[in-house]
């Protein structure tokens, strides 16, 4: 084996990295090559150096685990509902839809029947206290105020009344009643031209 | 002249058996088995992290996340390997990933890409320049290390850091990087005779014997 043999294999050689055919010839020519030998423990320091190097950068080793085990907790949050959500979800989302599906079919009688009865100087529907929900296809009178039921669903009609407490007996200066309905769109509604027509048949099919 | 193989020795390995235990805990939900697989684990990491990209900072965010990855992966993880090949893998794509992105960023005119010339051409001061005291040669000599391992290309300065400071075999360092034994073999080969005509354009032909007192050192 030759000097350029030798100092092509020589970047192996520093590392232990030759296999052991050529390791062996590779040393027996270092023995006897003074230019090679010097060579080759060049390559042996640099390696030293850069070991020294790395050690010397990484000789405090920080301690990982808190910050990784920080980071692997769940959210407390989301922990909670979603064990709840998996059992209870669809129930909720069912029984979501029956009160909105309720809430909408509901007669919406409050606000103008409200005004209805304050103007003709009869009790609001608050104060009436009606005693049994009108069956379906029954009108009833009730101190006065007519209430119509017959366009009533059965479950709508059946279901627990609605939180009356917020009723009260209007004065004839407060139309602005009528404002505070007009956001749930009343006046859009075949309802309310009906209530036009005929004010105490809200909500009537006739 | 001393045999070289005598001079990277790995560093003490955890016990494989062991390892698998606390994987096979964690992947049944033992949280406490991954944190002792972080502590038996975690210097190596940070070792190989700390090698191959220049802060402490950016190391620690890099083994931070290997750990998290290694946690989410639990369950693809292959007995067939050693759990430190699986760190080591991730902790170096992780790096290289990181160094690539790097470099694109701080792209210099005339920087070599890693298809192309291996070495960044660096401006190194000539150290016959001045005549420094021998504690700032050491800090000195440290910064041209560091220089010149920064302009070598990531794959070359994985291979080096993995078998001189980690002391891994050709053959584990090819598992680790996904490559073959002999492509191994040759980014050594190249890496080093990169390193050694960075250090002599520095130094000259003498100046590889230098001022570091490297054998205490290293055995430190």
């Amino acid at each position: 084996m030759d000097c350029n043999e030798v100092r092509n294999l020589m970047p192996l050689h520093v590392g232990g990295d030759l296999e052991s055919g050529p390791t062996q010839a590779v040393n027996e020519h270092l023995a006897a090559c003074a230019a090679c030998s010097k060579e080759f423990d060049q390559g042996v320091t640099l390696v030293g150096v850069r070991r020294a190097f790395w050690k010397a950068q990484s000789s405090s080793v920080p301690d990982f685990w808190p910050a990784i085990e920080a980071r692997l907790k769940p959210e407390p949050a989301a922990a909670v509902p979603s064990l709840w959500a998996h059992r209870w979800a669809p129930m909720a989302a069912a029984a979501a839809l029956v009160v909105a599906v309720s809430v909408s079919m509901w007669p919406r009688p409050d606000p103008a029947m409200a005004l209805m009865g304050a103007n003709q100087g009869l009790p609001t529907v608050a104060e009436a206290q009606v005693p049994a929900w009108p069956i379906e296809g029954q009108a009833s009178e009730t101190a006065g105020t007519e209430v119509l039921a017959d366009a009533q669903p059965l479950e709508a009609a059946t279901a627990a009344p609605a939180p009356l407490s917020g009723l009260r007996r209007l004065a004839p200066h407060e139309p602005s009643l009528l404002e505070e309905a007009r956001p749930w769109g009343l006046e859009e509604t075949p309802a309310v031209l009906r209530f036009e027509e005929n004010p105490m048949r809200v909500a009537s099919g006739r | 002249m001393t045999h070289p193989e005598s001079r990277i020795q790995p560093p003490e390995t955890p016990s494989r058996e062991e390892d698998e235990r606390l994987v096979r805990a964690a992947q049944a939900g033992d949280q406490d088995a991954f944190g002792q697989l972080v502590g038996r684990h975690q210097a190596r990491a940070w070792r190989v992290a700390r090698g191959l990209v220049g802060s402490d900072e950016d190391a620690q965010d890099l083994v931070q996340e290997a750990f998290l990855r290694v946690f989410r992966g639990l369950d693809r993880f292959d007995f067939q390997y050693a759990f430190s090949t699986w760190l080591y893998r991730i902790v170096t794509n992780l790096c290289i990933d990181h160094l690539r992105k790097r470099r694109r960023l701080h792209s210099l005119s005339g920087a070599l890409e890693d298809d192309g010339q291996d070495l960044l051409e660096i401006d190194l001061p000539d150290p016959r320049d001045e005549q420094p005291s021998d504690a700032l040669v050491s800090e000195e000599t440290a910064d041209q290390v560091r220089q010149i391992l920064d302009g070598l290309a990531p794959h070359f300065r994985t291979a080096l850091v993995l078998r001189e400071l980690e002391g891994l075999s050709c053959k584990e360092i090819a598992e680790v990087v996904g490559a073959t034994h002999v492509t191994v073999r040759w980014r050594l080969h190249r890496g080093r005779k990169l390193f050694l005509d960075a250090w002599t354009r520095l130094h000259g032909e003498d100046g590889v014997t230098s001022p570091w007192d490297l054998d205490n050192e290293s055995e430190a």
